[in-house]
């Protein structure tokens, strides 16, 4: 596996409210190199406000965030070199698919002269080289997340969230990417924080799922998915894994009084 | 609609102003004959001085309706980000907005004296609140989804403003500068006459109709509306069309 032991991202004590309103009551959370974790929660309990606190849009309220070691928010700091694969594409329509590409490595820190070499690679990896110069909205909406995980992936990213990435998809499009994205994950060696509802999704995709309690959002759990890999999506093991996962958070989500 | 049938349309309609105006020439006085006018035509287009005039007004749309595309822009984002501006510069916008043409040239003529830099005020000034409407609708509806998008990859301001702001705004600065530019050449006119100008496309208009020279009026008019017609469909559409490229191939 790509996993190593040095911590990429660490959460301490993180709390976010809005005016009197508590969005996230106590996070504590830590991510090590080429670790593919999972945040499984429930609607409305917190995990976007928390998606926007690490990738460094929103400031917390309590507690901290280090990034390769380094204190985000601090009075000196920089934000951290992050990918974000959101739920809609949100690709530039007006640029094609290579100058989308271009415009967020113009931003990082990949020398330009191997812009090329790594489109290439990252679009071949992908399976979409030969849309380069087509635009975004020319593209199905498996294509499209496509181009916005190798986004995501080409600035070099600490770590790349994504937020249900494939809800918006058909469900054999989904799967597809599912599995691509484990490829992809294997190839790389990247750090992945992965937002969904679906827990066969997280089951599947994950090293350790972290579970939250319903809004404002606490760390319930953290879980290392038992299952080797490679896995498949059909595998009994993932359908006996997600029941008990199910058992599991039905209390916490309180989904039992519903 | 093919390619094909609107062309039909459109020679149809063509064809049925040209009926239209014989009827008109052969029932009144004030209409010139359709075909003399179309012989004295390659003589009129040949003559320097129907292209001076028409370039001097040329000048006069482009230069105000140039200023009042700044002055609109500029009022847009000032509105759109302070509202200390917005309560300021909106007086100014209604006002505008709500000022005839024809009072806005003679106020341009009492101010500045039929100097040249009148007429282009008044482009300036009757164009200018239309951009300042149809950017602030741009603004107030500009898709934040996409800033978070810079923010997280840290695009920084400039990239910000070159690749996402103006793209997301181009339709609304087209929409706004197509109505205002066709409002440029009728304000521009109406300046000419009622500032008095001595050169221009709106002065040679004014002397034709006051001498009654029917034939020349008509010269005047069909080289006006062809010299609009190309600045819009020639120049502007063309320009939006390979703006707008990446939405013709929307799959």
């Amino acid at each position: 596996m790509n996993k190593s032991s040095d911590i990429v991202l660490e959460v301490k004590d993180l709390g976010v409210s809005f005016e009197d309103q508590e969005a996230i009551g106590k996070i504590d959370l830590s991510v090590a190199r080429g670790e593919f974790i999972a945040i499984l929660g429930p609607s409305g309990c917190g995990k976007s406000t928390l998606l926007n606190v690490l990738s460094g849009l929103l400031p917390p309220t309590r507690g901290t965030v280090s990034v390769e070691g380094r204190r985000m928010y601090g009075p000196e700091s920089e934000a951290p070199h992050v990918g974000y694969v959101f739920q809609e594409h949100r690709l530039l329509p007006w640029r094609s698919v290579k100058k989308n590409l271009e415009l967020v490595l113009a931003a990082s820190s990949v020398s330009r002269q191997l812009w090329d070499d790594k489109i290439n690679d990252i679009l071949e990896i992908l399976h979409i080289s030969r849309y380069k110069d087509s635009w975004p909205l020319r593209l199905s909406g498996g294509e499209r997340q496509r181009v916005s995980i190798a986004r995501a992936l080409l600035v070099e990213p600490s770590y790349v969230m994504m937020d249900e990435p494939f809800s918006t998809l058909d469900e054999l499009t989904a799967r597809t990417l599912r599995q691509e994205l484990i490829d992809i994950w294997q190839r790389t060696g990247a750090t992945i924080v992965f937002v969904t509802h679906s827990i066969r999704e997280a089951t599947f995709l994950a090293d350790r799922i972290i579970f939250l309690t319903r809004g404002p959002a606490n760390v319930d759990d953290s879980y290392s998915v038992p299952i080797g890999r490679p896995r498949d999506y059909e595998d009994p093991r993932i359908g006996q894994v997600e029941a008990e996962i199910v058992k599991r958070v039905l209390g916490v989500w309180e989904l039992e009084k519903t | 609609m093919t390619r094909t049938s609107e062309l039909l349309w459109s020679i149809s309609a063509i064809l049925l102003l040209i009926a239209v105006w014989w009827f008109g020439f052969s029932h009144t006085k004030f209409i010139a004959d359709p075909l003399e006018v179309a012989r004295a035509l390659p003589q009129f287009l040949g003559d320097p001085e129907t292209w001076f005039h028409m370039g001097v007004t040329f000048q006069r749309v482009l230069v105000g309706l140039g200023g009042g595309i700044l002055l609109g822009m500029a009022s847009a984002f000032a509105i759109h980000r302070s509202p200390m501006a917005h309560q300021f510069l909106s007086v100014y916008v209604s006002f505008a907005l709500r000022t005839p043409s024809a009072i806005a040239a003679i106020m341009a003529l009492a101010i500045f004296k039929r100097d040249e830099i009148g007429y282009m005020a008044v482009v300036g000034f009757i164009t200018f609140p239309f951009i300042t409407v149809g950017l602030l609708d741009g603004l107030r509806s500009a898709d934040h989804k996409l800033d978070d998008v810079a923010k997280i990859y840290r695009v920084g301001t400039l990239r910000h403003i070159r690749d996402f702001l103006v793209p997301f705004l181009a339709p609304y600065t087209f929409s706004a500068l197509r109505n205002a530019h066709a409002l440029a050449w009728k304000i521009v006119v109406v300046a000419e006459i009622f500032g008095a100008a001595k050169n221009g496309f709106g002065a040679e208009f004014n002397y034709a109709f006051d001498y009654f020279l029917l034939v020349e009026l008509h010269l005047w008019l069909l080289v006006f509306m062809a010299l609009v017609l190309f600045a819009e469909y020639g120049v502007l559409r063309t320009v939006e069309r390979r703006v707008f490229q990446w939405r013709a191939q929307k799959g």
